[in-house]
Formats: structure tokens, sequence, C-alpha cells
């Protein structure tokens, strides 16, 4: 059975194993991704697709987390490889098949993982909001860790962060 | 009719069309500017824009002679005026009386209801008074909603929209160019289907004989004939397939037509709406030229012809800043002073003269031409040396051409040491880059003291343009065909050295060569052992300069559409943008003019010189100092035959010894010679007042880098590696040299 039905029937299964406390406690729905080995999360609302990547077209002169471009039904859309940009050792990325596409009024790209996991609803005030022993660069865009480890990435961080942006221009070199 | 009243009853019918667009935006200010919403800034905009729409119906009311929409104009216009200098938002009470306004002047251009001079006096009366008192900060509430309109609506003929909403709705249609890409590979993916079905369909021709055959004697056999029956009925299957399949790749053939058609005549009609006529653009010009002409002490006369062509809106936009620059640049460095001019013998007042017209198909020419001192090309040469671009011999050397090449260089103005020559470069730098961004050109000649012409050649539209897909370290792109001076297939070992850069000779220049995969930072890839003698060059044509780029293979030229990155990648270093070919594959659209500044270009100790073989080569004396009686006879008999006079020294102290007597145009030393080799030889040349500037050329079998730094360090002026060298090599050395 493929990993993704497992996890979806595994969440099935404890949420009918037990009545949950009538609580008003505020959810948050979120997709699960696999990126290397590790295990994290980003919120569904920012998500607008899950794209397959057949193909990434690389491109030169740019930062090495920008793995490339897509054409997503006639517009191009960037792909971030985070393992780069989280300074994650970069194994096993040939199974890479899927990009989660995020989107704002302003910007739109994708980023690239290894493998999509499922949904999961996730209790907000069950966040942790530091971990330690993530690298600076990560916990940049945290939003929390759950009790069982789980990472959630902040999209909006993501989306708003200008360090991500690209805009050279070139001197001349005369 | 009558001809002049049926000119007039045109006439009439234009102003109309005409006042309804004024009066439109005019209303439409007013509605936003009395909600009081927009902020300071926009009020202020939204002022400017009625005081200009208010004056530009006053003129065309005078035009077909209706006083009272003139008037009523005028005092709109003088409201506003008054307004746009206090930088204040007018007074709620007037918002009635210029609706009124308004309403009056909609009356009088339709002529429906007959505006008698007392209302019109009234109003105008009020609407004074009421401008008057228009002095304290409004702050009483607001009325609600409009007056309302006695006037019937008429629906005009046309209407306004944003070209903001027009640009978006382009778009859109553009990316039906990739429906239509996509129909026509489905075409002849159908196609191929067909053939291979068509294959199929033979083999079942040939082998249906055995088949029937088969049945005949499968009569007793059960298994046989159910397999028999089988095939039979496959048999048909397949045929029914192939009819389908007939159809469809028929039907997709006639669809890919149709909508390729629909589709072009779609993106045709709504590029007409984007296109607008160069005068527009030129609104603000004579203003503009006389401001500055009056600041600098000149008198300039402006001259337009051709003005009435059309361009896409988009082009024009981006044309705007650098046609600006250019004009400006006329007044304050072409066109001398009204003295100086008159000490000429030229007339009191300069003139700059835009002359616009359709170069081809799908290019604009604009010149721009001023009758002023032109380019003082010794001037631009000093500054170059002063801010170090060259040497002075270098710049002695340089031909006048790529002198005034020199004025695009970006930092050449900016040292104020150069004044006198300041502000024409890094503007007219940045007049090129943008001009080119479109896929332009810009180019200029001068004449000293006669004037200088700016040429502009700019495509009549943007977007889809014609680009040559290239393959460089397994990475395909596509570069603009606007750019690509020619693809050649080199052969190596006519390659040159100038300092540690490789060059190859381009109708008698040296051109830059560099590897395209280098200057993308590509991987490089190991390559598999092939045809090391040649290579392919593809030489792109940027800002007046060649460069030629190393690839691996030239693939076809297409049509392509550009699209943007995406909104991360607002702009990378290099790419304009990336297309999606038929195969939807993405391919990255290379930037040649970013490309351009990213490779090193020296002006290399040979400066670059246009070569034309003429009689003068004949009076040309050289000097040959060779130690190989073989190698003497070669070089000899190779000058000699180009024309130039040979004489021969067998080592560098014989060489020497001549020099100092006789006088030659040029010298070509071996390096390895007894008594005294070639670096001395040159150093001891140098040396000599009377032989300091003598160009040199080294010949050498010594191939390594070493070597040609140390022939450079003591003076040669080119280095030729003898293992590289053939004829044209050292031909093409001594003619840039002399």
């Amino acid at each position: 059975m493929h990993n993704g039905d497992r996890a979806i029937l595994r969440d099935r299964a404890k949420k009918l194993a037990f009545v949950p406390e009538p609580t008003n406690e505020e959810t948050v729905q979120v997709l699960r991704f696999l990126l290397g080995t590790e295990t994290y999360a980003v919120e569904y609302a920012h998500i607008v697709e899950v794209a397959p990547l057949l193909h990434v077209t690389p491109l030169p002169c740019v930062p090495s987390f920008v793995r490339g471009i897509i054409n997503l039904r006639g517009r191009i859309v960037s792909i971030l490889d985070l393992k780069s940009l989280f300074g994650l050792p970069d194994i096993d990325s040939t199974s890479t098949t899927s990009a989660i596409i995020l989107q704002s009024p302003l910007i739109e790209f994708g980023l690239l993982v290894d493998e999509i996991l499922g949904m999961s609803t996730i209790p907000l005030s069950g966040l942790q909001v530091s971990l330690p022993t993530l690298t600076d660069i990560r916990s940049e865009y945290l939003k929390g860790v759950t009790a069982e480890g789980l990472v959630l990435l902040d999209a909006e961080k993501f989306l708003a962060d200008k360090k991500l942006l690209v805009n050279e221009t070139v001197r001349s070199t005369v | 009719m009558s001809r002049e009243s049926e000119f007039l009853t045109r006439l009439r019918e234009t102003f109309k069309a005409e006042a309804e667009e004024h009066r439109a935006a005019i209303l439409a200010g007013l509605l936003e500017l009395e909600k009081g919403e927009s902020g300071k800034e926009r009020d202020s905009a939204i002022i400017e824009i009625i005081f200009r729409e208010a004056h530009s119906l006053k003129g065309a009311a005078r035009a077909v002679d209706i006083g009272g929409i003139e008037r009523l104009c005028q005092t709109v216009e003088s409201i506003f005026s008054t307004l746009k200098k206090g930088n204040r938002r007018p007074e709620r009470k007037i918002f009635d009386s210029l609706y009124k306004a308004m309403d009056l002047i909609g009356e009088m251009t339709n002529g429906t209801v007959p505006v008698s001079e007392t209302e019109l006096g009234a109003l105008l009366k009020l609407l004074k008074s009421q401008a008057e008192t228009e002095s304290v900060i409004d702050d009483a509430p607001r009325s609600a909603g409009v007056p309302s309109r006695k006037t019937t609506v008429t629906m005009p003929d046309t209407v306004r929209i944003s070209a903001k909403r027009l640009g978006s709705i382009y778009l859109q249609a553009e990316e039906m160019l990739s429906v239509k890409q996509s129909m026509a590979r489905h075409a002849s993916e159908l196609n191929e289907l067909q053939t291979l079905q068509g294959g199929w369909h033979k083999s079942w021709i040939k082998i249906s004989p055995t088949i029937r055959k088969m049945r005949d004697q499968s009569a007793n056999n059960a298994p046989m004939t159910k397999v028999v029956d089988f095939l039979d009925s496959y048999m048909a299957y397949g045929i029914s397939v192939r009819q389908k399949l007939e159809v469809m790749s028929t039907e997709a053939v006639l669809d890919n037509l149709h909508t390729g058609e629909r589709v072009d005549s779609l993106l045709a009609e709504i590029k007409t709406a984007l296109i607008l006529p160069f005068s527009v653009l030129l609104e603000s010009f004579p203003r503009m030229i006389r401001d500055l002409a009056v600041e600098e002490g000149k008198e300039v006369l402006w001259a337009v012809q051709g003005d009435d062509v059309q361009i896409d809106k988009r082009v024009l936009e981006k044309i705007k800043d650098p046609l600006i620059h250019i004009v400006r640049n006329s007044i304050s460095h072409g066109i001398e002073k009204i003295g100086e001019r008159e000490k000429h013998g030229k007339p009191r007042a300069g003139t700059i003269s835009l002359h616009i017209e359709r170069a081809d198909n799908d290019t604009i020419e604009l010149t721009v031409a001023d009758d002023g001192a032109g380019v003082d090309l010794t001037q631009v040469r000093a500054a170059a040396v002063a801010k170090g671009f060259l040497t002075d011999v270098e710049a002695e050397a340089l031909n006048d051409r790529d002198a005034l090449e020199l004025i695009f260089l970006s930092e050449l103005s900016t040292s104020p040491l150069i004044t006198a020559i300041s502000g024409r470069g890094l503007g007219l730098a940045i007049a090129r880059e943008n001009i080119e961004t479109v896929g332009g050109a810009l180019s200029v000649e001068t004449t000293q003291g006669k004037g200088t012409v700016f040429r502009i050649r700019i495509p009549l539209s943007l977007a889809t343009f014609r680009g040559v897909l290239v393959k460089s370290r397994d990475h395909l792109f596509v570069i603009p065909t606007v750019n690509i001076d020619q693809v050649l297939n080199v052969e190596e070992s006519s390659v040159v050295f100038i300092e540690t850069r490789e060059s190859i000779p381009l109708s008698g220049r040296a051109v830059s060569l560099v590897n395209l995969g280098d200057v993308l930072g590509l991987k490089a890839v190991p390559r598999e052992k092939r045809d090391t003698e040649r290579f392919l060059a593809i030489v792109l044509f940027v800002s007046g300069t060649r460069i030629a780029y190393r690839i691996d293979a030239v693939l076809g030229e297409q049509e392509v559409l550009a699209k943007k990155l995406g909104g991360q990648l607002i702009r990378v270093r290099n790419l304009i943008g990336a297309t999606v070919l038929v195969t939807g594959e993405v391919v990255p659209i290379l930037n040649p003019y970013d490309l351009s500044k990213s490779v090193p270009l020296t002006p290399g100790p040979a400066p670059v010189t246009d070569i034309n073989v003429t009689s003068e080569e004949t009076n040309r004396k050289i000097l040959v100092a060779d130690d190989s009686a073989t190698s003497r006879m070669l070089l000899k008999s190779l000058l000699e035959s180009a024309g130039y006079q040979v004489q021969t020294a067998v080592d560098g102290a014989e060489a020497y010894a001549s020099l100092r007597v006789e006088k030659f145009d040029l010298l070509v030393s071996d390096i390895e010679m007894p008594r005294m080799n070639g670096f001395v030889l040159c150093e001891k040349v140098r040396g000599l007042t009377k032989t300091a500037d003598l160009p040199i050329v080294l010949v050498s079998s010594l191939g390594s880098q070493e070597d040609r730094e140390k022939g450079i360090e003591a003076g040669a002026n080119a280095y030729i590696a003898k293992s590289r060298f053939d004829q044209s090599n050292l031909l093409d050395a001594v003619k840039r040299l002399l």
C-alpha cells in the first residue's frame, strides 16, 4: 500500500478510535510531506495545488535553492529546493515527484518535496513554537512543532520573504 | 451635400467623439475628487488630469467654433490651474457647478437642446465667484450623490479602457498561442500514430492470404478455428480503429488550421487596439525642448516628420525615456550657444529634427538629427584615456567610428575630469540598454561642426519574436534572432590569443570568443571524443560590439513567446524569461545585453581597427626578424603577397641595427633567436624614441601563457603562437596594427 494512503487510513483510524472532547480548540489543516528523512507540513490554506514534477528546467545564474522552472498550464513557476535552503543533505533527489505550489497575490512558487504524505488536522494549541535543534534558516520559516515532532512550516513567511526573491542586475565588467 | 458641408459634418462628428472622451475623463475625475477617498497625491494627479482635459477640450471646441464650450472650458481650466498651483482640493460647493458645466458642454456638443446665452452666462458667473472664494480647506459634510443630468445618455462609439486592462486582455490572448502550438503538436502526433497504424495494416494485408489458407485447413481443428476467427475479428477491429484515426487526424489538421487562423486574427485585432500614433508620445516634447533651450541660453527649433506612424503602446512606453534623453542630449551637447553658432555662420536657432518612418514590416526607424557642433572625438578619446579605458596609444589608434562608440560607455562621463562631455555617457548607455531590451538598436553618426545623428531602430510590437534554439553543455537556450550577427563553424586553429583571452578574426576585426557555458556558469560536462578541429560559435551583436560564444549545437529558429519567470524570479542575470517549446519543454531565453556585460572585454594590446585593403599598404614597410631561413622566406612571401614591402633580419641584433637606421611601419619577430631574442628586441625597440610606438608582432612556437605575458610585458602589440599560426592570423594582426 502506498505510504500516503496508509497515513491517511492511520489518521482516520485514530480519529475514529476515540471521541474527541467537544472543545472549541483551534485546529489547522496541513499537508504533510517528506524532505529527505524528515517529515514537514505546510498549512493547507496557502497551497494552490500539488503539481507532479516530470521535468524541471534548471536555470543558470540563480541561487542554488532555485531548482528551476516548470510550466504550469501556461504559467512559468519557479521551484525552490527546501533541502538546499535548509542545508539538508541532498539524498534521494531522484525520487522527487511533486512540488507544492504556494501562492499569494504577489508571488507564486513551488516547494520541491520528496514525497507527499497526506493531510492532517492539527490543533494549534499543541504547537511548540521553537525547537533549538533546528538550524537558523529553518527556524525562520517555522510555525511550530507538534508533539509528534511534525515540523509545521509557515507558508506566509515563505511567501513574504524578500530574501527568497531573485532580482539581479548586471554591472559591466569592463 | 456640398463638399464643404460634408467636411464640416465629418469634423463635427469627430469633435463629438473627442469631446465625449474629454468630458467623460473630466467627469470621472470630478467624481473621484468629490468622493475624496484617494489621498492627497492622487488628488493632485486628478486635478492635473482635469486641467489638461479641459485645456484639450477648449482647443477642440475652438477648432469647430463652439464658443460656449470654449468659454466654459476656459473657466474650468483656470479653476483647476489655481488649484494645481495652490496644491489644494476644490471646495465642496463648486462641484455642483462643475457638474452643471459638464452637462451644458454635453448638450452643446450634441446640439440636441439649444443652450441659452443667459444660462451659460449665469453658470460662468457662478463658477467664477465660487472659484474666488475657493480658499478654505473644505471639511463640510459631503452631499450625497451627483446631481442628475438632464441630457439623455447616448451610447458612445468609443469607450475608454485602462491600458492595464487592455494589457491583461492581450496577455491572455497571447496565451492562445500556446494553444495553437499544442494543437499543431496534437495534429502531428495523430499523424504519426496514423503512420504507425498504417504499418500495422500493411503487415495484416500481407499475412491475410496465409490466414485465409489457415481457415481452409482448420475445418476440423476447433482451437485453430477459434484462433483464425479471433484474427479475423482483430483485423476488423484494427480497420475500424484505422478509420476512426483517419477521421480524427483529418479533423485535427482542420481544427489546427482554423484555431491557428482565429488565434492569429484575434491577436492581430488586440494588437491593433494597443497601437497608437507616435504623436501621442511627442505631446510634451515642444514644451520640454523650449524650457531646456531657454535654460541653456540657446534657441532650438523642433521639427517632426512622420509622427502619424502607428506603434505598439508598450514599445512606445519603452522608447519614451531614451528618446527624451537623446533629445535633451542634443540640446545640451549638440546645439551650440547662439554666439557660437553665429560665429560659424550658422542660423541663430539650432534645429533638432525627428524623423519617424516604417523601416520595414515590423521595424520603425527614428532619426534624431541636430545641426550642432558634432561630437568632439578628440575630447572623447581624451576622456577615455583619463578614465583609464584606453592608453594614449590605443586611443590614438582607434578609428573614428570606434571612438564615437565610446560615448555609450556608461562610466565615461561620470568623471569630473571631463565635464565638457559629461551627461552624455551615462544617459546614453542607459538609453541604449532600454532600446535594446525591446529588441531595438541605437547608433550614432557625427560630423564635426555639422551635427550629430542618432538612429533608433525599434520593433513595432513586442511579445513574440524569432529566436534561435541553441545547446550549451546539455542545456537548451533561446537567443533572440535580432541580436544574432552570424553563426560560424570555426577552425580551432584560427583562435587567436590576445593577452589571455581568446578571439577569432571576423571580417578584419578580432572578436572576443568565450564559452557560453562559462559565461552562464554551467558545469562542464564530459564530452565524448569528437571532431575537435572545429567548433560552433554564435556571434551576438549588442551595443555596437560583437562577441562570439562557443556553443555545442544550433537546433533551429522559431517563433518564441516570452514568458516571465514568475513572481519569485523578478530578474535573473543573463535571462529575459522563458518560453515553452511545442514539446512542452521549458527553455530559458538569454539576455544578450547581460551576456555582453558578463564577458570581460579588454580592448587588448592591439586596438582593433577596421581594415580596408587599399593601395596604401603597398607603401608599408615591414621588418621580419627570424633566425630560420625557411621561416624568413615564408613570412616574407606571405607579407609581400599581401602587398607589403618586406625586409628581413637573421636575428634580433641585426633587426635592431636596421631599425636604428631605417624607418619601418611594423616589426614581425621570432622569439628564440641567437645574439638577441625577441623579448629583448622588443624592449630595446620600445626604449628607442624613434621606434617607441612601432607596432610589434611576436611570432613563436612558445605557446605558453607565461611567454605570452612576457611578450606583452616586453611591449609587443600582438602575440601569435606558431602552433596556431596560419596565414590569415598574421595578416589580420598586421592589418589591424597598421
